[in-house]
């Protein structure tokens, strides 16, 4: 030994159970920080994935500028990328080979740096005559590279451009069976007449200026309008650029977070310390006694306080880094090419980072008190040798409320006004921060929808809207072994009926079994079977405006004459959009029929079967025949999967990892709490104290902690719940605040039940302990 | 009238050679009322003897009846019950609750058995003790003489059948030590109360009725000393 502080190691040694208690409160305090941070960070890396993919990588766009003013814009040493953006959609009816499309121009900078979609095979247009289009062209159009394609429009000579190469194909464009041609900016200046589109210049600033700062700076600077400068508002959100007031009670929605969750780790660490020194009393008075100062005291403490984080820190951390692989792993399981961009063994530097900072600065901080409560320990506490029955309580516990054991285990609770405050604070970060979160949960559930199970891969629709999509089409179609379902649905639209003598307007929907089956969810009143079953029956969307009820007959102005139906059942919501004062009816193809008279469809819908490739989906929109849209939605719907899957992976994980943490914070400070009173249970039991009454007394200080706890949590947590919501729904979505029985009961439950549960190992070793040992050690 | 008999008792600690014999075969009886005194040198095994008799140590062989009851074939949590009913004890340390107040330390045992106890007898023990002012203190605010007196007051009042008390006077300075002491005597009268206590100052032995000797594990009956 070289110093006095080489006793810290030794003295770990020898308090090894205390140690490692108080360690693994600084691995849970560090891990609870590092995942929940890494874990934002890699939903905001997702977020910005999803936001590049869907609007691209732009920051700013200037309508209507002069050239002079774009080249100085591109010039400012705040701009990574910029340049000219120019679009003329389908409703300009150009076209090719008889195909309507849209035409962009853009330069290679801005489409590699900017641009949501990549080059798939070929080169970027550099001549003015050369086009880029999107994938799906290429089999709808059966052109290759190297091809001359002609861009038609009525009254207009054909342009003919030279095809150098495809681009990925949006979701958008696959959905609504739309091309695009890209060519460059001077060959769409050229090719397209200037009263069609506005000259765009779209700007990607640096990652570290101000951007908003930099946007109002050119706004001012060329007197733009508003309505002249767009924000890419869903972007600059999720790299904390935006000023969109949204955006900023997102901020401060996060930042509430972010408090929250470092107090919690805070709390746990330094109630922890708190109890670890506390149970040391003696030790540090035998110090003084031997001559050490107080300083020397406080540094011990400090000191010890650090060796603890130098192994509980790295694990901390490496067991949040693992949480966040296996989540990110998750994702990419779940949708492997949405997240393919997303690194499984992604490291979050300010996952780390918060860690490390939460570990270090809080033991600091931490065990600033205790050690201050170390250095005063007298020398004569050691010398006495009766610390136990010097030790500090001030008041007398109330033994008439209550009997003996359950009273000293309330007492031992409350005693310690600083240890009750800590521990109770700690119990209580807990329910507010779980609650904080399931605000989160609220907000998933609006801003991103899952896939229903009627989503389809693909659709055939109708071009003109009307039932004329073969019927037989869906019989070859439900035997292509690559269709897992193929689903139709019958059209009448505007269908005058009279209800109550009045005039009014319904959509007429056919559905199939399929369909049928989906639609019970949302049955709130009568009968689906009777639909399916009996002619001339009617299922009706609820609607605040609907006058319809079971029962209700009205007839139904048809083509083939006037029609009787009845309604046999009402639906909550449709996966059809209604216009005011129209309204859905749905019925069984038999009825369909009889009333219409019409047999074919106006779209039918395919789910494809796993191993279904793009070669079989070009099968199937051959099969589609002329006269009909075809839709394809495979990629749609992978990015509304992969966007609901990184959330809700994210924010349940948020709250799993939560009730966790207390969870072991609980077990861990019931057991601390046992150790430290360890030698005066031996008394009780020595004088005649019960296994069984001990184990009362344990559960009775646990439970009196959770129950507090619990109080002040959810007088804490729900104005927090409150606030957050507003903040986050309420302002944006206009649904009101509303009690979160849900959470506040699972984390409540999850508290109390813990808090007993938790008695049950320090009672083993209350139980296994040596009567004669405990009050010999004293 | 036996309260006590301890029959060939046996406690061994470790094994081979490390093995150590802290009782061998010590038996003896002790009679109601009685109040004998162990002494011996520190590790003669007089404290192994007490927590033994006391049921807080299990022996490796013999017998320790109480009344005829035997106290080792009874299950730990019958054992347990028996012994806040029947066996007061007296540490060296006190061992008071420090969250309890001079009369709810006393009257704990009782507590412990959810039972009432009588204000009348409370406040007799009390009184014999000296500490009717002092009821409502924490021991924090008692001096190291009077938490002990408020031990010996919680092994009265159940009225056992034995106190054990070990080393009582231990923690105290002379004036103090006497106290205790004439306390203790005080109880084996007044209250007829059996009482088994370990010392190793012979002086103390003055006012007991029996004394034994211990050394190295084996108890010898020295006899009475205040006749």
């Amino acid at each position: 030994m070289k110093s006095y502080l080489d006793l810290i190691p030794i003295s770990a040694k020898v308090h090894k159970k205390q140690s490692r208690m108080t360690k693994v409160c600084i691995v849970l305090a560090v891990f609870l920080v590092t995942a929940i941070f890494s874990m934002a960070d890699m939903e905001i890396r997702s977020q910005q994935l999803q936001a590049i993919k869907g609007y691209g990588n732009w920051h700013a766009i200037f309508t209507d500028i002069d050239e002079e003013e774009g080249a100085m814009i591109a010039a400012r040493p705040e701009v990574n990328v910029s340049g000219w953006y120019g679009y003329v959609g389908e409703k300009a009816k150009y076209t090719v080979s008889g195909k309507p499309v849209s035409v962009a121009g853009v330069d290679n900078a801005v489409f590699e740096s900017i641009f949501p979609t990549k080059l798939k095979e070929g080169v970027y247009p550099t001549k003015k005559e050369e086009v880029v289009l999107s994938q799906n062209a290429k089999i709808a159009l059966a052109i290759n590279v190297g091809d001359t394609i002609a861009l038609e429009h009525s009254g207009v000579e054909p342009v003919r451009l030279t095809v150098v190469g495809f681009m990925e194909a949006t979701s958008k464009m696959l959905s609504q069976d739309s091309y695009t041609l890209l060519l460059t900016t001077e060959g769409f200046r050229t090719t397209m007449p200037k009263d069609l589109y506005k000259s765009q210049f779209m700007v990607q600033l640096s990652r570290y200026c101000n951007m908003q700062k930099v946007i109002s700076g050119i706004t001012q600077k060329y007197q733009l309008t508003t309505k002249q400068v767009a924000q890419n508002t869903a972007l600059l959100g999720m790299i904390g650029q935006s000023k969109d007031n949204y955006m900023l009670a997102l901020y401060s929605t996060a930042a509430v977070l972010f408090v929250v969750v470092l107090l919690a780790g805070i709390l746990m660490i330094a109630s922890s310390l708190n109890s670890n020194v506390a149970q040391r009393t003696e030790f540090f008075g035998m110090m003084r006694c031997l001559g050490s100062t107080k300083k020397q005291i406080m540094r011990f403490v400090r000191l010890e306080g650090l060796q603890w984080c130098k192994s509980a820190i790295p694990i901390g951390i490496s067991m949040g880094m693992v949480v966040v692989w296996i989540l990110c792993a998750i994702l990419k399981v779940l949708s492997p090419g949405y997240f393919a961009e997303m690194p499984t063994l992604g490291v979050s530097l300010i996952g780390i980072c918060s860690g490390i900072a939460v570990g270090i600065l809080t033991v600091l901080l931490a065990a600033k008190s205790p050690a201050k409560k170390a250095a005063r320990v007298s020398p004569l506490t050691a010398v006495s040798g009766n610390t136990n029955s010097i030790q500090t309580t001030r008041a007398a516990a109330d033994t008439n409320l209550f009997k003996v054991d359950i009273s000293l285990g309330i007492h031992h609770a409350v005693a310690s006004k600083k240890n009750f405050l800590l521990m109770v604070a700690s119990y209580a970060l807990s329910i507010v921060l779980f609650l904080c979160f399931s605000t989160a949960v609220d907000f998933m559930h609006h801003a991103v929808k899952p896939l229903k199970p009627w989503t389809p891969d693909l659709s055939i629709i109708s071009s003109n809207n009307t039932c004329s999509i073969d019927r037989k089409r869906m019989e070859t179609l439900q035997d292509n072994p690559h269709v897992k379902q193929a689903y139709g649905r019958m059209f009448a639209y505007d269908v005058p009926i009279k209800i109550d003598g009045q005039d009014k307007v319904i959509n007429l929907i056919s559905y199939e079994e399929h369909q049928f089956s989906w639609a019970k969810k949302y049955l709130i009143e009568g009968s689906i079977n009777d639909v399916i079953e009996r002619n001339n029956k009617v299922l009706v969307v609820y609607d605040s405006a609907t006058n319809l009820h079971v029962g209700d007959t009205f007839s139904l102005n048809c083509e083939t004459g006037q029609k009787e139906v009845t309604v046999a059942g009402l639906l909550s919501s449709s996966p059809f959009d209604r216009e005011k004062g129209v309204e859905t009816v749905i019925c069984s193809e038999e009825t369909f029929q009889q009333l219409t008279g019409k047999r074919d469809y106006t779209i039918i819908d395919i789910k494809l079967s796993n191993s279904a490739t793009e070669e079989d989906v070009n099968v199937i929109r051959s099969l589609a025949g002329s006269n009909t849209r075809f839709s394809d939605r495979r990629v749609g719907n992978h990015e509304a999967r992969g966007a609901f899957y990184s959330m809700a992976l994210f924010i349940y994980g948020f709250l799993v990892i939560i009730a966790m943490i207390t969870i072991f914070n609980i077990v861990n400070s019931v057991s601390m709490s046992v150790s430290a009173r360890m030698k005066q249970y031996g008394a009780m039991r020595a004088i005649g104290m019960s296994d069984h009454q001990l184990v009362k007394m344990v559960a009775a200080e646990a439970v009196t902690y959770s129950v507090i706890g619990s109080l002040v949590g959810c007088i804490l947590g729900l104005p927090l719940h409150n606030f957050l919501f507003e903040q986050m729904i309420t302002s944006h979505w206009g649904d009101l605040w509303y009690l979160p029985l849900g959470p506040l009961g699972v984390i409540v439950a999850i508290v109390l039940i813990t808090s007993i549960l938790a008695v049950h190992n320090p009672a083993k070793r209350i139980h296994n302990l040596s009567i004669v040992d405990t009050i010999s050690a004293q | 009238m036996e309260i006590l008999k301890v029959e060939k008792l046996c406690k061994t600690y470790g094994k081979g050679e490390t093995q150590v014999n802290a009782l061998k075969d010590v038996s003896f009886t002790m009679q109601k009322g009685e109040f004998a005194a162990v002494v011996g040198e520190s590790g003669s095994g007089k404290s192994t003897l007490l927590n033994c008799v006391g049921g807080l140590d299990n022996p490796t062989s013999g017998k320790v009846y109480l009344e005829g009851k035997d106290l080792f074939s009874m299950k730990e949590q019958n054992r347990t019950v028996f012994r806040r009913r029947n066996i007061g004890f007296v540490f060296q340390s006190f061992q008071l609750i420090p969250e309890l107040t001079v009369e709810q330390n006393i009257i704990f045992p009782i507590l412990l058995d959810y039972q009432k106890p009588d204000p009348a007898l409370v406040n007799e023990v009390l009184e014999v003790l000296g500490l009717v002012d002092r009821r409502n203190h924490l021991p924090s605010q008692l001096s190291g003489g009077q938490q002990q007196r408020v031990a010996i007051g919680r092994a009265l009042i159940t009225k056992p059948m034995l106190i054990l008390a070990d080393e009582p006077t231990g923690n105290l300075d002379s004036k103090n030590s006497q106290d205790v002491m004439d306390l203790l005597v005080k109880a084996s009268r007044h209250y007829q109360q059996t009482i088994l206590m370990i010392t190793h100052n012979m002086n103390l032995t003055s006012s007991v009725d029996r004394v034994f000797r211990v050394t190295d594990g084996v108890l010898v009956d020295l006899g009475g000393i205040r006749e």
